[in-house]
Protein backbone atom coordinates (compact mmCIF):
# COMPACT_ATOMS: atom_id res chain seq x y z
CA UNK A 1 0.00 0.00 0.00
CA UNK A 2 1.75 3.55 -1.08
CA UNK A 3 2.19 5.95 1.67
CA UNK A 4 -0.72 8.16 0.26
CA UNK A 5 -3.44 5.36 0.78
CA UNK A 6 -1.88 4.74 3.93
CA UNK A 7 -2.05 8.51 4.98
CA UNK A 8 -6.48 8.72 3.71
CA UNK A 9 -7.07 4.93 5.66
CA UNK A 10 -5.77 7.13 8.63
CA UNK A 11 -7.18 10.12 8.05
CA UNK A 12 -10.78 8.23 7.18
CA UNK A 13 -10.78 6.19 10.10
CA UNK A 14 -9.88 9.23 12.54
CA UNK A 15 -12.47 11.32 10.94
CA UNK A 16 -15.21 8.80 10.94
CA UNK A 17 -14.98 5.95 13.99
CA UNK A 18 -17.87 4.25 12.73
CA UNK A 19 -15.88 2.75 9.07
CA UNK A 20 -14.22 -0.55 9.23
CA UNK A 21 -11.45 -1.03 7.05
CA UNK A 22 -12.22 -4.02 4.41
CA UNK A 23 -9.41 -6.29 3.88
CA UNK A 24 -11.20 -8.32 1.32
CA UNK A 25 -10.92 -5.12 -1.55
CA UNK A 26 -7.79 -5.57 -3.21
CA UNK A 27 -8.32 -2.84 -5.75
CA UNK A 28 -6.97 0.54 -4.15
CA UNK A 29 -8.38 0.52 -0.21
CA UNK A 30 -11.78 -0.68 0.84
CA UNK A 31 -14.32 0.24 3.84
CA UNK A 32 -16.95 -0.32 5.02
CA UNK A 33 -19.56 2.28 6.22
CA UNK A 34 -22.87 2.65 7.81
CA UNK A 35 -25.51 3.64 5.85
CA UNK A 36 -26.18 6.40 8.18
CA UNK A 37 -23.01 8.03 7.24
CA UNK A 38 -22.49 6.99 3.58
CA UNK A 39 -23.31 10.74 2.32
CA UNK A 40 -20.73 12.10 4.85
CA UNK A 41 -18.12 10.53 3.96
CA UNK A 42 -18.73 10.36 0.14
CA UNK A 43 -18.78 14.33 0.56
CA UNK A 44 -15.65 13.80 2.61
CA UNK A 45 -13.74 11.73 -0.01
CA UNK A 46 -14.14 13.99 -2.82
CA UNK A 47 -13.06 16.92 -1.08
CA UNK A 48 -9.97 15.47 0.80
CA UNK A 49 -7.31 17.41 0.11
CA UNK A 50 -4.21 15.61 -2.05
CA UNK A 51 -6.50 12.41 -3.02
CA UNK A 52 -10.00 14.02 -3.94
CA UNK A 53 -12.00 11.05 -5.21
CA UNK A 54 -13.73 13.55 -7.61
CA UNK A 55 -14.84 10.64 -10.20
CA UNK A 56 -17.18 7.82 -9.22
CA UNK A 57 -16.40 4.49 -11.89
CA UNK A 58 -19.27 2.26 -10.56
CA UNK A 59 -22.09 1.47 -8.34
CA UNK A 60 -22.77 -2.16 -7.38
CA UNK A 61 -25.73 -3.71 -5.86
CA UNK A 62 -25.68 -7.05 -4.59
CA UNK A 63 -27.74 -9.44 -2.86
CA UNK A 64 -25.94 -11.68 -0.60
CA UNK A 65 -29.40 -13.26 0.45
CA UNK A 66 -28.85 -12.26 4.06
CA UNK A 67 -28.14 -8.69 3.34
CA UNK A 68 -27.99 -6.30 0.55
CA UNK A 69 -24.97 -4.50 -0.66
CA UNK A 70 -23.99 -1.47 -2.95
CA UNK A 71 -20.87 -0.87 -3.83
CA UNK A 72 -19.17 1.94 -5.28
CA UNK A 73 -15.69 2.34 -7.21
CA UNK A 74 -14.20 5.79 -6.50
CA UNK A 75 -10.95 7.37 -8.65
CA UNK A 76 -9.22 10.60 -7.90
CA UNK A 77 -8.11 11.77 -11.13
CA UNK A 78 -5.67 13.97 -10.18
CA UNK A 79 -4.06 11.78 -7.34
CA UNK A 80 -4.75 7.82 -9.04
CA UNK A 81 -6.18 6.92 -5.40
CA UNK A 82 -8.59 4.12 -5.63
CA UNK A 83 -11.21 3.65 -3.09
CA UNK A 84 -14.06 1.42 -2.52
CA UNK A 85 -16.97 1.83 -0.30
CA UNK A 86 -19.56 -1.01 0.75
CA UNK A 87 -22.93 -0.31 2.37
CA UNK A 88 -24.97 -3.28 3.64
CA UNK A 89 -28.21 -2.94 4.11
CA UNK A 90 -31.08 -4.78 5.53
CA UNK A 91 -33.40 -7.09 2.84
CA UNK A 92 -36.23 -6.28 4.85
CA UNK A 93 -35.41 -2.06 4.51
CA UNK A 94 -33.08 -1.71 1.44
CA UNK A 95 -32.75 2.29 1.47
CA UNK A 96 -29.34 4.39 1.60
CA UNK A 97 -28.64 7.88 1.03
CA UNK A 98 -28.64 8.83 -2.66
CA UNK A 99 -24.90 10.09 -3.65
CA UNK A 100 -26.21 12.07 -6.88
CA UNK A 101 -25.40 15.47 -4.78
CA UNK A 102 -21.56 14.13 -4.38
CA UNK A 103 -21.83 12.56 -7.79
CA UNK A 104 -24.29 13.52 -10.33
CA UNK A 105 -22.98 10.57 -12.69
CA UNK A 106 -24.31 8.22 -9.66
CA UNK A 107 -28.19 9.14 -11.21
CA UNK A 108 -28.37 6.44 -13.95
CA UNK A 109 -26.09 3.65 -12.22
CA UNK A 110 -28.64 4.54 -8.93
CA UNK A 111 -31.19 3.97 -10.89
CA UNK A 112 -30.25 0.75 -12.30
CA UNK A 113 -29.53 -0.43 -9.03
CA UNK A 114 -33.32 0.25 -8.60
CA UNK A 115 -34.52 -1.70 -11.15
CA UNK A 116 -32.81 -4.74 -11.51
CA UNK A 117 -32.03 -5.08 -7.42
CA UNK A 118 -34.45 -3.05 -5.57
CA UNK A 119 -32.41 -0.72 -3.63
CA UNK A 120 -33.67 2.16 -2.56
CA UNK A 121 -32.18 5.48 -2.77
CA UNK A 122 -33.32 8.23 -0.22
CA UNK A 123 -33.40 11.77 -2.65
CA UNK A 124 -33.25 10.75 -5.61
CA UNK A 125 -34.23 12.86 -7.92
CA UNK A 126 -35.44 10.46 -10.40
CA UNK A 127 -35.62 7.28 -9.01
CA UNK A 128 -37.66 5.32 -11.72
CA UNK A 129 -37.02 1.94 -13.64
CA UNK A 130 -34.65 2.56 -16.44
CA UNK A 131 -33.66 -0.60 -18.37
CA UNK A 132 -36.73 -2.46 -17.43
CA UNK A 133 -40.37 -1.29 -18.59
CA UNK A 134 -42.37 0.94 -15.58
CA UNK A 135 -45.12 -2.01 -14.53
CA UNK A 136 -42.42 -4.44 -14.76
CA UNK A 137 -43.02 -6.97 -11.64
CA UNK A 138 -39.62 -7.94 -9.26
CA UNK A 139 -36.15 -7.13 -9.59
CA UNK A 140 -34.52 -9.54 -11.53
CA UNK A 141 -31.12 -9.73 -10.18
CA UNK A 142 -32.37 -10.52 -6.68
CA UNK A 143 -31.74 -14.18 -5.89
CA UNK A 144 -35.18 -15.23 -4.85
CA UNK A 145 -36.55 -13.49 -8.30
CA UNK A 146 -38.97 -16.27 -9.89
CA UNK A 147 -39.18 -15.85 -13.59
CA UNK A 148 -43.07 -16.16 -14.56
CA UNK A 149 -43.24 -16.46 -17.97
CA UNK A 150 -44.43 -19.41 -19.40
CA UNK A 151 -41.52 -21.88 -20.31
CA UNK A 152 -40.93 -21.89 -24.02
CA UNK A 153 -40.98 -25.34 -25.44
CA UNK A 154 -37.54 -26.79 -26.61
CA UNK A 155 -37.40 -27.91 -30.03
CA UNK A 156 -35.13 -31.06 -30.64
CA UNK A 157 -34.23 -32.13 -33.84
CA UNK A 158 -35.14 -36.45 -33.88
CA UNK A 159 -32.62 -38.01 -35.99
CA UNK B 1 -53.49 5.11 -19.89
CA UNK B 2 -50.44 3.92 -19.20
CA UNK B 3 -48.32 6.67 -17.77
CA UNK B 4 -45.62 6.13 -20.61
CA UNK B 5 -48.09 6.80 -23.18
CA UNK B 6 -49.50 9.75 -21.14
CA UNK B 7 -45.94 10.93 -21.37
CA UNK B 8 -46.13 10.27 -24.71
CA UNK B 9 -49.30 11.62 -25.71
CA UNK B 10 -48.11 15.11 -23.33
CA UNK B 11 -47.32 16.97 -25.99
CA UNK B 12 -49.88 16.36 -28.26
CA UNK B 13 -52.52 16.79 -25.47
CA UNK B 14 -51.18 20.03 -24.48
CA UNK B 15 -51.20 22.03 -28.00
CA UNK B 16 -55.13 21.13 -27.99
CA UNK B 17 -55.86 21.98 -24.46
CA UNK B 18 -57.19 26.02 -24.46
CA UNK B 19 -54.48 28.11 -22.70
CA UNK B 20 -54.25 30.08 -19.70
CA UNK B 21 -54.76 33.69 -20.77
CA UNK B 22 -51.56 34.41 -18.52
CA UNK B 23 -49.10 32.29 -20.64
CA UNK B 24 -47.46 33.77 -22.86
CA UNK B 25 -44.80 31.00 -24.04
CA UNK B 26 -45.76 27.40 -24.25
CA UNK B 27 -43.28 24.31 -24.38
CA UNK B 28 -43.96 21.06 -26.35
CA UNK B 29 -42.71 17.78 -25.65
CA UNK B 30 -40.99 15.60 -28.72
CA UNK B 31 -40.36 12.25 -29.00
CA UNK B 32 -37.33 11.24 -31.04
CA UNK B 33 -36.81 7.48 -31.82
CA UNK B 34 -36.88 4.64 -30.29
CA UNK B 35 -36.28 4.33 -34.00
CA UNK B 36 -34.32 6.67 -35.57
CA UNK B 37 -31.73 6.49 -38.05
CA UNK B 38 -29.30 8.63 -36.21
CA UNK B 39 -29.62 7.84 -33.05
CA UNK B 40 -26.68 4.68 -33.70
CA UNK B 41 -29.43 1.80 -32.25
CA UNK B 42 -32.64 1.98 -30.77
CA UNK B 43 -32.64 5.20 -28.12
CA UNK B 44 -35.55 7.32 -27.25
CA UNK B 45 -35.14 10.75 -26.53
CA UNK B 46 -37.82 13.10 -24.55
CA UNK B 47 -37.03 16.71 -25.83
CA UNK B 48 -39.15 19.30 -24.31
CA UNK B 49 -38.86 21.99 -27.11
CA UNK B 50 -40.13 26.36 -26.59
CA UNK B 51 -40.33 26.91 -29.91
CA UNK B 52 -36.62 25.65 -31.31
CA UNK B 53 -34.87 26.06 -28.19
CA UNK B 54 -34.21 22.58 -26.20
CA UNK B 55 -35.74 23.36 -22.62
CA UNK B 56 -34.74 19.25 -21.22
CA UNK B 57 -34.15 16.11 -23.16
CA UNK B 58 -34.50 12.90 -21.20
CA UNK B 59 -33.06 9.89 -23.10
CA UNK B 60 -35.02 6.59 -22.59
CA UNK B 61 -32.75 3.56 -22.97
CA UNK B 62 -33.17 -0.03 -21.90
CA UNK B 63 -34.76 -0.86 -25.80
CA UNK B 64 -31.94 -3.74 -26.25
CA UNK B 65 -31.92 -4.69 -22.56
CA UNK B 66 -30.95 -8.83 -22.49
CA UNK B 67 -29.48 -8.38 -18.89
CA UNK B 68 -26.36 -10.03 -19.56
CA UNK B 69 -25.31 -9.69 -16.00
CA UNK B 70 -28.23 -12.03 -14.96
CA UNK B 71 -27.05 -14.46 -18.13
CA UNK B 72 -23.68 -14.47 -16.57
CA UNK B 73 -25.01 -16.04 -13.20
CA UNK B 74 -25.57 -19.43 -15.15
CA UNK B 75 -22.62 -19.37 -16.85
CA UNK B 76 -18.94 -20.62 -16.40
CA UNK B 77 -16.34 -18.04 -16.67
CA UNK B 78 -15.00 -19.01 -19.93
CA UNK B 79 -18.70 -19.25 -21.45
CA UNK B 80 -18.64 -15.43 -20.64
CA UNK B 81 -15.96 -14.74 -23.08
CA UNK B 82 -18.47 -14.66 -26.28
CA UNK B 83 -20.80 -12.84 -24.57
CA UNK B 84 -18.84 -9.86 -23.89
CA UNK B 85 -18.43 -9.26 -27.65
CA UNK B 86 -22.45 -8.47 -27.71
CA UNK B 87 -22.13 -5.22 -25.24
CA UNK B 88 -19.71 -2.97 -27.30
CA UNK B 89 -20.51 -4.30 -30.75
CA UNK B 90 -17.87 -2.13 -32.25
CA UNK B 91 -14.93 -2.93 -29.85
CA UNK B 92 -15.45 -6.54 -28.68
CA UNK B 93 -11.91 -6.85 -27.99
CA UNK B 94 -11.75 -4.25 -25.46
CA UNK B 95 -14.39 -6.16 -23.38
CA UNK B 96 -12.92 -9.49 -23.94
CA UNK B 97 -9.85 -7.98 -22.66
CA UNK B 98 -11.23 -6.36 -19.58
CA UNK B 99 -13.27 -9.54 -18.54
CA UNK B 100 -9.69 -11.77 -18.92
CA UNK B 101 -7.30 -9.27 -16.98
CA UNK B 102 -10.26 -9.45 -14.47
CA UNK B 103 -10.06 -13.52 -14.17
CA UNK B 104 -6.41 -13.64 -14.30
CA UNK B 105 -5.95 -10.85 -11.57
CA UNK B 106 -8.42 -13.00 -9.48
CA UNK B 107 -6.48 -16.79 -10.25
CA UNK B 108 -3.07 -15.40 -10.59
CA UNK B 109 -2.32 -16.92 -14.14
CA UNK B 110 0.71 -15.79 -15.80
CA UNK B 111 0.26 -14.62 -19.71
CA UNK B 112 3.31 -15.47 -21.81
CA UNK B 113 4.44 -12.22 -23.73
CA UNK B 114 3.57 -13.11 -27.43
CA UNK B 115 0.10 -12.99 -26.00
CA UNK B 116 0.77 -9.64 -24.14
CA UNK B 117 2.01 -8.26 -27.24
CA UNK B 118 -0.84 -9.80 -29.65
CA UNK B 119 -3.01 -8.17 -27.01
CA UNK B 120 -1.97 -5.07 -27.27
CA UNK B 121 -1.87 -4.53 -30.92
CA UNK B 122 -5.43 -6.33 -31.38
CA UNK B 123 -6.81 -4.13 -29.04
CA UNK B 124 -5.25 -0.81 -30.37
CA UNK B 125 -6.03 -2.21 -33.90
CA UNK B 126 -9.53 -2.26 -32.25
CA UNK B 127 -9.17 1.26 -30.93
CA UNK B 128 -8.78 2.52 -35.04
CA UNK B 129 -11.68 0.57 -36.17
CA UNK B 130 -13.68 2.02 -33.69
CA UNK B 131 -12.32 5.29 -34.15
CA UNK B 132 -12.61 4.90 -38.08
CA UNK B 133 -16.29 3.60 -37.96
CA UNK B 134 -17.28 7.12 -35.26
CA UNK B 135 -15.60 9.03 -38.38
CA UNK B 136 -17.51 7.47 -40.56
CA UNK B 137 -20.91 7.61 -39.58
CA UNK B 138 -20.43 10.46 -37.37
CA UNK B 139 -19.89 12.20 -40.76
CA UNK B 140 -23.30 10.77 -41.88
CA UNK B 141 -25.17 12.30 -39.09
CA UNK B 142 -24.18 16.20 -39.63
CA UNK B 143 -25.09 15.26 -43.18
CA UNK B 144 -21.55 15.11 -44.93
CA UNK B 145 -22.13 11.53 -46.27
CA UNK B 146 -18.79 11.28 -48.47
CA UNK B 147 -17.39 10.35 -44.84
CA UNK B 148 -18.69 7.10 -44.43
CA UNK B 149 -17.41 5.99 -47.57
CA UNK B 150 -13.91 6.94 -47.02
CA UNK B 151 -13.60 5.41 -43.32
CA UNK B 152 -15.80 2.22 -44.47
CA UNK B 153 -12.98 1.54 -47.72
CA UNK B 154 -10.06 1.69 -44.97
CA UNK B 155 -12.21 -0.23 -42.70
CA UNK B 156 -12.55 -2.94 -44.97
CA UNK B 157 -8.98 -3.63 -45.04
CA UNK B 158 -8.86 -3.88 -41.26
CA UNK B 159 -11.51 -6.33 -41.29
CA UNK B 160 -10.20 -8.59 -43.54
CA UNK B 161 -6.95 -8.62 -41.63
CA UNK B 162 -9.08 -9.69 -38.35
CA UNK B 163 -11.18 -12.02 -40.42
CA UNK B 164 -7.88 -13.63 -41.32
CA UNK B 165 -6.84 -14.03 -37.49
CA UNK B 166 -9.29 -14.58 -35.84
CA UNK B 167 -12.20 -15.99 -38.11
CA UNK B 168 -14.47 -13.17 -37.79
CA UNK B 169 -15.41 -9.54 -38.98
CA UNK B 170 -17.59 -8.33 -36.25
CA UNK B 171 -17.69 -10.80 -32.92
CA UNK B 172 -14.35 -11.90 -32.45
CA UNK B 173 -13.88 -14.18 -29.57
CA UNK B 174 -10.34 -14.26 -29.70
CA UNK B 175 -9.04 -13.46 -26.38
CA UNK B 176 -8.56 -16.35 -23.64
CA UNK B 177 -8.50 -16.72 -20.22
CA UNK B 178 -4.76 -16.96 -20.01
CA UNK B 179 -3.59 -15.87 -23.28
CA UNK B 180 -5.00 -15.52 -26.92
CA UNK B 181 -7.23 -18.42 -28.67
CA UNK B 182 -4.46 -18.88 -31.80
CA UNK B 183 -1.15 -17.25 -33.13
CA UNK B 184 -1.77 -15.04 -35.91
CA UNK B 185 -0.99 -16.75 -39.39
CA UNK B 186 2.15 -16.35 -41.55
CA UNK B 187 2.55 -12.87 -42.93
CA UNK B 188 0.14 -11.60 -40.80
CA UNK B 189 2.48 -8.85 -39.01
CA UNK B 190 3.39 -7.10 -42.07
CA UNK B 191 0.23 -7.05 -43.58
CA UNK B 192 -0.65 -5.40 -40.75
CA UNK B 193 2.38 -2.85 -40.75
CA UNK B 194 1.78 -2.50 -44.43
CA UNK B 195 -2.46 -1.64 -43.80
CA UNK B 196 -0.75 1.41 -40.66
CA UNK B 197 1.78 2.44 -43.18
CA UNK B 198 -1.57 3.02 -45.33
CA UNK B 199 -3.48 4.28 -43.14
CA UNK B 200 -0.95 7.06 -41.69
CA UNK B 201 -0.11 8.19 -45.10
CA UNK B 202 -2.73 8.17 -47.22
CA UNK B 203 -6.57 7.46 -44.93
CA UNK B 204 -5.80 9.55 -41.78
CA UNK B 205 -5.05 12.42 -43.63
CA UNK B 206 -7.80 12.27 -46.33
CA UNK B 207 -10.24 12.27 -43.06
CA UNK B 208 -8.68 15.41 -41.87
CA UNK B 209 -8.60 16.87 -45.05
CA UNK B 210 -12.22 15.94 -45.33
CA UNK B 211 -13.87 16.89 -42.60
CA UNK B 212 -11.36 18.28 -39.50
CA UNK B 213 -9.99 20.55 -41.35
CA UNK B 214 -13.46 21.75 -43.51
CA UNK B 215 -14.82 25.18 -43.23
CA UNK B 216 -18.35 24.37 -42.47
CA UNK B 217 -17.53 21.19 -40.17
CA UNK B 218 -15.83 23.82 -38.31
CA UNK B 219 -18.71 26.52 -38.07
CA UNK B 220 -20.67 23.47 -37.56
CA UNK B 221 -19.51 21.75 -34.56
CA UNK B 222 -16.98 24.42 -32.61
CA UNK B 223 -18.86 25.71 -29.55
CA UNK B 224 -21.66 23.06 -30.00
CA UNK B 225 -21.73 21.00 -26.54
CA UNK B 226 -19.43 22.69 -24.13
CA UNK B 227 -18.44 20.21 -21.41
CA UNK B 228 -16.23 21.85 -18.82
CA UNK B 229 -13.58 19.38 -17.60
CA UNK B 230 -15.51 19.69 -13.67
CA UNK B 231 -18.70 18.56 -14.90
CA UNK B 232 -17.15 16.04 -16.99
CA UNK B 233 -15.34 14.94 -14.16
CA UNK B 234 -18.38 14.71 -11.60
CA UNK B 235 -20.91 12.92 -14.32
CA UNK B 236 -18.13 10.40 -14.49
CA UNK B 237 -17.13 10.68 -18.18
CA UNK B 238 -14.20 9.10 -19.77
CA UNK B 239 -12.03 8.30 -22.65
CA UNK B 240 -11.97 10.60 -25.52
CA UNK B 241 -15.27 12.84 -24.18
CA UNK B 242 -13.29 13.60 -21.01
CA UNK B 243 -9.69 13.89 -22.34
CA UNK B 244 -11.60 16.72 -24.88
CA UNK B 245 -12.48 18.70 -21.94
CA UNK B 246 -8.68 19.38 -21.81
CA UNK B 247 -8.17 16.40 -18.70
CA UNK B 248 -5.16 14.23 -19.54
CA UNK B 249 -6.17 11.15 -17.90
CA UNK B 250 -6.26 7.62 -19.77
CA UNK B 251 -5.93 4.42 -17.99
CA UNK B 252 -3.47 2.89 -19.95
CA UNK B 253 -0.86 5.72 -18.64
CA UNK B 254 -2.10 5.99 -15.29
CA UNK B 255 -3.66 2.61 -14.13
CA UNK B 256 -1.15 0.77 -16.75
CA UNK B 257 -2.75 -2.95 -17.81
CA UNK B 258 -1.26 -5.74 -19.98
CA UNK B 259 2.24 -3.97 -21.09
CA UNK B 260 1.36 -0.31 -21.63
CA UNK B 261 3.87 0.83 -19.72
CA UNK B 262 6.85 -0.15 -22.52
CA UNK B 263 5.33 1.65 -24.85
CA UNK B 264 5.76 5.46 -25.51
CA UNK B 265 2.73 7.74 -26.56
CA UNK B 266 0.98 10.83 -25.84
CA UNK B 267 -2.87 11.50 -24.69
CA UNK B 268 -4.42 14.19 -27.01
CA UNK B 269 -6.82 16.59 -25.37
CA UNK B 270 -9.16 19.09 -26.11
CA UNK B 271 -8.95 22.74 -25.45
CA UNK B 272 -12.66 23.74 -25.06
CA UNK B 273 -14.64 20.63 -24.90
CA UNK B 274 -16.55 21.36 -27.76
CA UNK B 275 -18.48 18.83 -30.28
CA UNK B 276 -14.56 19.45 -32.55
CA UNK B 277 -12.36 19.03 -29.69
CA UNK B 278 -14.76 15.33 -29.25
CA UNK B 279 -13.84 14.45 -33.29
CA UNK B 280 -10.34 16.07 -33.09
CA UNK B 281 -9.64 13.75 -29.93
CA UNK B 282 -10.57 10.70 -31.82
CA UNK B 283 -9.07 11.26 -35.11
CA UNK B 284 -5.43 11.83 -33.07
CA UNK B 285 -6.16 8.81 -31.07
CA UNK B 286 -5.72 6.84 -34.05
CA UNK B 287 -2.16 8.11 -35.26
CA UNK B 288 -1.23 7.75 -31.19
CA UNK B 289 -2.87 4.12 -31.75
CA UNK B 290 -0.60 3.36 -35.07
CA UNK B 291 2.21 4.36 -33.17
CA UNK B 292 1.52 1.58 -30.35
CA UNK B 293 1.03 -1.01 -33.01
CA UNK B 294 4.38 -0.34 -34.15
CA UNK B 295 6.19 -0.20 -31.37
CA UNK B 296 4.81 -3.69 -30.32
CA UNK B 297 5.47 -5.03 -34.05
CA UNK B 298 9.11 -4.00 -33.46
CA UNK B 299 9.39 -6.02 -29.86
CA UNK B 300 7.18 -8.81 -30.49
CA UNK B 301 9.06 -12.38 -29.69
CA UNK B 302 7.92 -15.48 -30.47
CA UNK B 303 6.60 -18.17 -27.98
CA UNK B 304 3.85 -19.96 -27.12
CA UNK B 305 0.26 -18.12 -27.21
CA UNK B 306 -1.19 -19.64 -24.22
CA UNK B 307 -0.10 -19.74 -20.44
CA UNK B 308 -0.51 -22.13 -18.02
CA UNK B 309 -4.49 -22.25 -16.61
CA UNK B 310 -5.34 -24.63 -14.31
CA UNK B 311 -6.85 -28.09 -15.57
CA UNK B 312 -10.95 -28.57 -15.00
CA UNK B 313 -13.76 -26.38 -13.99
CA UNK B 314 -12.62 -22.62 -13.16
CA UNK B 315 -13.49 -21.69 -10.05
CA UNK B 316 -12.53 -18.02 -8.40
CA UNK B 317 -11.62 -17.84 -4.98
CA UNK B 318 -14.23 -16.15 -2.89
CA UNK B 319 -13.83 -12.34 -2.81
CA UNK B 320 -14.79 -9.76 -5.41
CA UNK B 321 -13.01 -7.98 -8.53
CA UNK B 322 -12.64 -5.34 -10.34
CA UNK B 323 -11.32 -4.71 -13.83
CA UNK B 324 -10.90 -1.36 -15.46
CA UNK B 325 -9.51 -0.52 -19.01
CA UNK B 326 -9.60 2.06 -21.39
CA UNK B 327 -11.94 1.08 -24.29
CA UNK B 328 -12.01 3.72 -27.59
CA UNK B 329 -15.53 4.82 -25.70
CA UNK B 330 -14.08 5.29 -22.18
CA UNK B 331 -13.77 3.36 -19.29
CA UNK B 332 -15.16 -0.39 -19.58
CA UNK B 333 -14.95 -1.98 -16.01
CA UNK B 334 -16.14 -5.17 -14.73
CA UNK B 335 -16.82 -6.41 -11.30
CA UNK B 336 -16.87 -9.88 -10.53
CA UNK B 337 -18.68 -10.73 -6.95
CA UNK B 338 -17.40 -14.97 -6.73
CA UNK B 339 -18.61 -16.99 -3.83
CA UNK B 340 -16.03 -19.19 -4.80
CA UNK B 341 -18.50 -21.41 -7.20
CA UNK B 342 -17.87 -22.33 -10.96
CA UNK B 343 -20.54 -19.17 -12.09
CA UNK B 344 -19.74 -15.64 -11.04
CA UNK B 345 -21.98 -14.59 -7.93
CA UNK B 346 -22.76 -11.28 -9.51
CA UNK B 347 -21.30 -9.59 -12.46
CA UNK B 348 -21.59 -5.87 -13.44
CA UNK B 349 -19.96 -4.04 -16.10
CA UNK B 350 -19.75 -0.38 -16.33
CA UNK B 351 -19.66 1.07 -19.84
CA UNK B 352 -18.51 4.27 -20.90
CA UNK B 353 -21.89 4.74 -22.78
CA UNK B 354 -24.24 4.33 -20.16
CA UNK B 355 -22.48 7.41 -17.97
CA UNK B 356 -21.97 9.46 -21.04
CA UNK B 357 -26.00 9.02 -22.10
CA UNK B 358 -26.48 11.14 -18.84
CA UNK B 359 -24.63 13.91 -20.12
CA UNK B 360 -27.09 14.42 -23.09
CA UNK B 361 -29.41 16.58 -20.94
CA UNK B 362 -26.58 18.81 -19.66
CA UNK B 363 -25.16 19.37 -22.94
CA UNK B 364 -28.07 20.29 -25.03
CA UNK B 365 -30.13 22.57 -22.64
CA UNK B 366 -30.40 25.96 -25.05
CA UNK B 367 -29.56 24.49 -28.32
CA UNK B 368 -31.79 24.31 -31.17
CA UNK B 369 -33.28 21.10 -31.70
CA UNK B 370 -31.06 20.33 -35.12
CA UNK B 371 -28.12 20.00 -32.36
CA UNK B 372 -29.43 17.35 -30.57
CA UNK B 373 -28.10 14.81 -33.18
CA UNK B 374 -24.92 16.04 -33.26
CA UNK B 375 -24.03 16.39 -29.67
CA UNK B 376 -25.58 12.80 -29.64
CA UNK B 377 -23.13 11.70 -32.46
CA UNK B 378 -20.13 13.36 -30.13
CA UNK B 379 -20.79 10.90 -27.35
CA UNK B 380 -20.82 8.03 -29.80
CA UNK B 381 -22.93 6.03 -27.51
CA UNK B 382 -23.33 1.86 -28.64
CA UNK B 383 -26.40 0.82 -27.13
CA UNK B 384 -25.64 -2.91 -26.61
CA UNK B 385 -23.67 -1.88 -23.77
CA UNK B 386 -25.59 1.32 -23.24
CA UNK B 387 -28.62 -1.55 -22.57
CA UNK B 388 -26.60 -4.56 -21.92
Amino acid sequence: MTAQLEDLRRVVLEQFPQVEVDPDVKWGIGFRVPRESLLEVARALRDMPGVTCDYLSNITGVDLRDRLQVVYHLIGVSSGAKVVLKVDLPPDDPEVDSVTPVWPGADWHEREAWDLLGIRFRNHPNLKRILLWEGYEGHPLRKDFVDRRPQRERKVRQR
Amino acid sequence: MAPEEQLFMKGALETRAPLPPDLQRETIDLNIGPQHPSTHGVLRVIVTLEGETIVDAQPVIGYLHRNHEKIYESMQYPMIIPMTDRLDYLSPLTNELCYVLAVEGALGIEVPERAQYLRVIFAELQRVLSHQLYFGTFGADIGATTAFVYAFRDREYALDLLDRATGARLLYNYFRIGGVRNDVPDGWLDDLAAYLDYLENRGWPQYMDLLMKNEIFRARMEGVGILPPDVAIAYGASGPVLRASGVRWDLRKHDPYCIYDRFEFDIPVGEKGDGRDRCLVRMYEIRESIRIIRQALAQIPDGPVMGKVPRGILKLPKGDYYQHVDAPRGEVACHIVSDGGPHPYRFKWRSPAFVHLQLLPYLVKGLKLADLIVVLATLDPVFGEVDR
